[in-house]
């Protein structure tokens, strides 16, 4: 074990870049680069838990399918966060998912997106967190994951395979603004993380870039230039207006780790580099993953006749309408037509229930959505599964009931939402079979060699 | 939803009846302070879509009935005047104003806060000080002064906004130490003309409600208020603070809450301490609870109502009325109010139910010769209100749609909410009858008294007569006389003199000292104003003196 | 408009868009679909006839469930309502009636007149007499609120955007709204 540790460090130490030497800039054209592109990496999301209370201080928590990962300190704590990294260590920790200790990170974070950054960013970046944030010492939990995910040293055999560590190079036969965008896509904004399905292996697959994947209990969609299952239907400005707000009206609003990165990142770039966002999405692959459009299905309606004016506990025909109708159409509208001014989404013509992936109509049940931006003031649903603050708590059956109410009448007919997947969206999304996979098949291969070299070499000592 | 409600639990350290928004508010300061906590709730706990279900299923000729969507459970009844369900003659009045006190609460869990409009007026400290300043009534134990912070308290943990302009702010010209926490909630259409109109003809300021709801953004996890126009009897959002929206809350900071539990025995030790609260299950079997603070909270009738019946040898009385005073100096806001027709429109129906009043008019030296009253303009949408008689026209067609559309535009109700001096004539007593637990139903005698009276003829019935004549009536309103504001006060009063008063100024019974009355029971005066945010101004007081008496002994 | 802050060029936005969402739904789209309560009574005749005769008494948007509903309660109340419904119809016919006042005066004073009315007051009412212990059958639904919901709220129903309701208008009576 300790061999390959060795070997990793040396491995690490031997690729010295220019970085190696460079100092934290202190000037304020610098350090306002870094602020802006920690947002636009939106650094906070995992790392801070009281996002205003205490940037950086890291501690959250965050459920991927393989177990709970803590997010690091990443302030400039010498005790606890990254204030003894060199610009060096801060890049590999970035780029490679090497931390200072040589110890490796779990793809959690998105280095694989960052290892597009390029130096002039890493040193803003290096320089901002050095000089402008404020250290905090503050230890954070230790992450235990599940054997055999707790051996960080597998990681090196993942990043053999899956990291692709070339710094983002401009397409000259490409317009400045396209290659931004895409910068900014494949690098900082780390689209792919959340919106490129991953293999067996939890590597994002190059060939389904942005086609969409499952985020925990939410699912991040489709957003290939497909015409039918992607945003190709969307204007530029839509783009625009859905990261600066995230909501276009008759069309999709953001909620889970959409809303936070609206929140905490998108609303806060500038118009040209949200513009050129568009730009470069209007041109990634089509990928046609489903054969509707999300973002036309369904129509207003109710079936109030059925039980208005009837005791509430009577036996119903219409069980997911009564469920609608006391549960979401005091916002939502009585034909699911949301408000006159849009702020309160119609629920048809809406990609959350015209997209056959249930899981975001099960998701916004359950947690509610929670996004704040300058231009679209804060937007909040109260959630309707066990928190404290639910509005009303409903169970498996109920949530299922109303689920498929709201698709067969509003959203993409034919979809079916069973009690046991609001279960599995309650409990927090599907959990990988990567662990199954790894102690029974795969990863039984992997502890035997292990095992193997450890004897020879334990045999080696011995003679 | 269970009616069995037993989870075993049989005792803590403080034992809170009631689970409306005094017990909510005490509840929670006790958790935090790292108390154990078990409530009791007469009531089922029931969601709030069943609730607003309620609502819609109503028929019209039933929807201005605020109580219609609470239907009584036989074990705890709640007044439901002529409605032939249990709780139909619950409540027996009694008195020249019996009518007028024919109360409506909510024997729910979350109590009668489910159905208030959330208006949230500061008593000012004139109203505090009624008998030195204008030789009537009482006084507060205490001045304005002390009881503001508490008022800071309840504005951020029930999100009360109001307005930052200080001019517009209630009292006025008397500092607040913290702004309110969101900004006031726009006006209708027709509040907007309203309060043109005063200002321009009567020179009378409206101005906005400082009330416990969401305004503009979401605050306290819940949701901002999207116009629902329905805070009475039910917000259908939680954008309202209601207790019931607090419960889950509680219950995960660690307080054990018991549903269709009706407390009807409180008992005493040897050192005429409370030892333990005795409540009936809807299967009629007793349980005893036990505990080391006890505070009971079930507002103004079925506090004494508890305390009388609970009389022991060593309370012939019942508890904590060695003074004579539980169940006397009932008081309420006794209202008038208008239906008018009026000649332009003033479109009421968007935003909260009752958004805006006139309350410069409740103070002045006119207090020492007659109650002081305050005055507004409800914004429910007129729709339930004018449909029957409309459609009793014989209209068809066209002129049907404009005349129903007319009506709605250009009816709407001007209200006097008034004061009343606390009375022990106006009594609360044991009726014998009884309820379907065999438990004595509440009877009260009512007067509003002289001071009132007067107040109606010489001061408030005129003002509406001038207010209606600025906004353009067809003819001059009539009232239907004196309603009630449903504001309970009174039944528990507060005093520095343990002879004439109830509790002491934390909320304490003077004969026990392990019992505490917080609530509107408690109030020594009514002002104009709704009673919630000073019942809950004293809960905070209360618990604050609990949580000392339970970590020091002092 | 140069010095146009963000929060209203965000409104002015929002308005574009939902004018533009009604263009591309119709207004009368947003009223939604109509669904039977039972298979039963959609293919019951007398609906069929009376939901025939409501939409000549009462000239807007109606909801075939609610008409079951409706029907279901009337024909408890009069033992001849088919037969009362197809004499009403029949004057109607003979009239060429496409809209109430082309044939309301034609029909009798008394039972059959009686009849109109009370539909009539059950579409706008949303149940058959004023009592508090009436069977309800509508409410979003039922007309009079349908009747003034441009301007205000049906109550229990939000009506925008947070605070979003602030500087609306004092609007005249008329015009009237398109339901």
């Amino acid at each position: 074990m300790k061999t390959f540790t060795h070997s990793l460090l040396l491995s690490a130490a031997v690729l010295l870049s220019p970085l190696a030497l460079a100092q934290a800039s202190n000037d304020a054209e610098t350090l306002a680069k870094g602020e802006y592109l920690a947002i636009a990496s939106d650094c906070t999301a995992c790392h801070s838990q009281e996002h205003a209370a205490k940037p950086f201080t890291g501690g959250k928590a965050i459920s991927s399918p393989v177990g709970t990962i803590f997010a690091t300190n990443i302030t400039p704590s010498k005790a606890f966060g990254i204030g003894n990294y060199t610009e060096e260590q801060f890049a590999n920790a970035l780029r490679k998912g090497i931390a200072a200790d040589g110890s490796h990170l779990y793809p959690a974070m998105p280095y694989t997106a960052y290892a597009k950054l390029t130096d002039e960013d890493i040193h803003a970046l290096y320089s901002y967190f050095m000089n402008a944030v404020k250290p905090v010492d503050q230890p954070v939990p230790e992450t235990e994951l599940p054997f055999p995910m707790n051996l960080r040293f597998s990681m090196a055999f993942w990043n053999a395979l899956f990291l692709d560590d070339t710094v983002h190079q401009d397409d000259p036969e490409q317009s400045e603004s396209w290659n931004r965008g895409r910068y900014l896509v494949e690098g900082p904004t780390h689209c792919a993380t959340c919106h490129t399905p991953r293999g067996l292996l939890m590597q994002e697959q190059g060939d389904q870039f942005l086609a969409g994947a499952q985020v925990g209990p939410w699912y991040a969609p489709n957003i290939t230039s497909d015409k039918v299952s992607g945003i190709g239907s969307w204007s530029k400005a839509e783009v625009v207006q859905y990261l600066k707000t995230g909501h276009v009206e008759g069309k999709a609003q953001a909620a889970g780790s959409m809303a936070e990165a609206i929140s905490y990142s998108f609303q806060h770039l500038s118009d040209g580099d949200l513009n050129a966002i568009a730009d470069y999405l209007a041109t990634v692959p089509a990928v046609n993953t489903a054969s509707d459009n999300r973002f036309n299905q369904g129509e207003p309606g109710n079936k109030l006749a059925a039980f208005r004016g009837k005791d509430f506990h009577e036996d119903t025909s219409a069980p997911g309408a009564r469920l609608y109708s006391g549960s979401c159409a005091s916002c939502h509208g009585y034909n699911a037509q949301g408000t006159e001014d849009g702020y309160y989404p119609s629920l048809f013509h809406n990609s959350v229930t015209g997209e056959a992936n249930t899981s975001n109509l099960i998701a916004t049940i359950l947690y509610g959505v929670d996004r704040e931006t300058e231009a679209g003031g804060h937007v909040f649903m109260p959630p309707f599964g066990d928190q404290p603050n639910a509005l009303n708590n409903l169970d498996n059956q109920q949530v299922a009931q109303l689920s498929n109410y709201i698709l067969d009448m509003h959203g993409l007919k034919g979809t079916q939402v069973t009690p046991e997947q609001v279960a599995e969206i309650r409990a927090g999304g599907a959990q990988s079979p990567l662990i199954q996979y790894a102690r029974v098949g795969m990863g039984v291969g992997v502890v035997v060699v292990l095992f193997a070299i450890g004897l020879l070499w334990h045999r080696k000592r011995k003679k | 939803m269970s009616t069995s409600s037993n989870s075993g639990a049989s005792n803590a350290e403080v034992v809170i009846v009631g689970t409306g928004v005094v017990a909510a508010v005490v509840a929670e300061q006790l958790l935090d302070a790292g108390l154990s906590v078990l409530m009791l709730e007469a009531g089922p706990r029931v969601s709030r879509a069943e609730i607003v279900e309620n609502y819609r299923n109503l028929p019209l000729g039933n929807k201005g009935n605020a109580i219609a969507s609470y239907p009584s459970k036989p074990w705890a009844p709640h007044p439901e005047p002529k409605s032939g369900r249990p709780g139909d003659d619950y409540l027996q009045v009694s008195g020249p104003n019996g009518i007028g006190y024919l109360q409506s609460y909510v024997r729910y869990a979350g109590g009668s806060t489910w159905h208030w409009a959330g208006t949230c007026w500061r008593l000012t400290p004139e109203d505090m000080r009624l008998n030195s300043l204008y030789g009537v009534g009482r006084d507060w134990p205490f001045p304005y002064e002390e009881l503001e912070p508490y008022y800071v308290m309840a504005e951020y943990k029930l999100g009360i906004c109001g307005p930052s302009d200080a001019a517009e702010q209630w009292p006025q010209g008397v500092k607040r130490s913290k702004p309110y926490p969101m900004p006031e909630l726009p006006f209708s259409p027709g509040e907007e003309k309203f309060t043109k109109v005063m200002r321009e003809k009567l020179g009378l300021r409206n101005v906005h409600v400082a009330q416990a709801r969401n305004s503009g953004m979401p605050y306290d996890s819940r949701p901002a208020c999207c116009g629902n126009n329905n805070c009475v009897p039910v917000c259908p959002v939680g954008a309202k603070y209601d207790a019931a929206t607090s419960l889950g809350r509680l219950e995960a900071k660690g307080a054990t809450i018991l549903h269709n539990a009706v407390v009807y025995k409180v008992e005493t030790n040897a050192n005429n301490e409370i030892a333990a609260v005795n409540y009936l299950d809807p299967n009629k079997d007793s349980h005893r609870i036990t505990g080391k603070t006890f505070v009971l909270a079930c507002n103004g009738i079925e506090t004494p109502k508890l305390l009388l019946m609970s009389a022991d040898e060593r309370n012939p009385n019942g508890l904590a009325n060695s003074s004579d005073q539980v169940g006397r100096n009932m008081m309420d806001h006794p209202q008038l109010a208008y239906k008018i027709k009026l000649k332009e429109p003033y479109w009421t129906g968007l935003g909260p139910v009752v958004n805006s009043g006139i309350m410069e008019t409740s103070q002045g030296d006119y207090r020492s010769r007659h109650a002081a009253a305050y005055f507004r303009f409800n914004n429910f949408a007129q729709n339930r209100f004018v449909t029957f008689d409309t459609l009793k026209q014989g209209l068809i067609g066209r002129e049907l749609d404009e005349q129903l559309r007319h009506n709605t535009a250009t009816s709407g109700m001007i209200v006097a909410a008034h004061e009343v001096l606390p009375d022990p004539e106006n009594r609360l007593t044991l009726s014998d009858k009884k309820d379907w637990l065999g438990l004595p139903k509440p009877a009260v005698h009512f007067d509003v008294g002289e001071y009132t009276r007067r107040s109606a003829r010489e001061f408030s019935e005129p003002m509406i007569q001038r207010i209606a004549d600025a906004m353009g009536v067809e003819e001059a309103p009539t009232s239907p006389g004196f309603r009630p504001s449903k504001h309970i006060m009174g039944g528990t009063i507060m005093g520095k003199d343990s002879s004439n008063a109830v509790v002491d100024d934390v909320c304490r019974a003077y004969d026990h000292a392990n019992l505490f009355l917080p609530g509107g029971g408690a109030m020594p005066s009514t002002a104009t104003g709704n009673s919630t945010i000073t019942m809950v101004a004293l809960a905070f007081r209360a618990s604050e003196a609990i949580i000392r008496q339970m970590k020091t002994g002092a | 408009m140069s010095q146009m802050n963000p929060k209203d060029g965000v409104q002015s936005q929002s308005r574009r868009n939902f004018l533009r969402a009604g263009a591309i739904l119709g207004a009368d789209s947003l009223l939604g679909v109509s669904l039977p309560v039972s298979a039963a009574l959609a293919n019951e005749p007398g609906v069929a006839s009376f939901m025939k005769l409501s939409r000549l008494l009462v000239n807007h948007h109606l909801d075939e469930g609610v008409g079951q509903r409706m029907w279901v309660l009337l024909k408890d109340k009069h033992s001849n309502l088919n037969q009362n419904v197809a004499d009403i119809l029949k004057i109607a016919t003979q009239k060429q009636a496409k809209i109430v006042e082309d044939f309301f005066a034609d029909i009798p004073v008394g039972e059959l007149q009686d009849l109109a009315y009370q539909i009539i007051f059950g579409w706008y009412a949303g149940c058959l007499d004023t009592s508090a212990q009436a069977e309800s059958f509508a409410f979003e639904q039922a007309l009079t609120f349908q009747n003034t919901a441009d301007v205000i709220t049906i109550p229990s129903y939000g009506v925008s955007g947070p605070n979003d309701w602030a500087d609306r208008p004092n609007v005249p009576v008329l015009p009237l709204r398109k339901f």
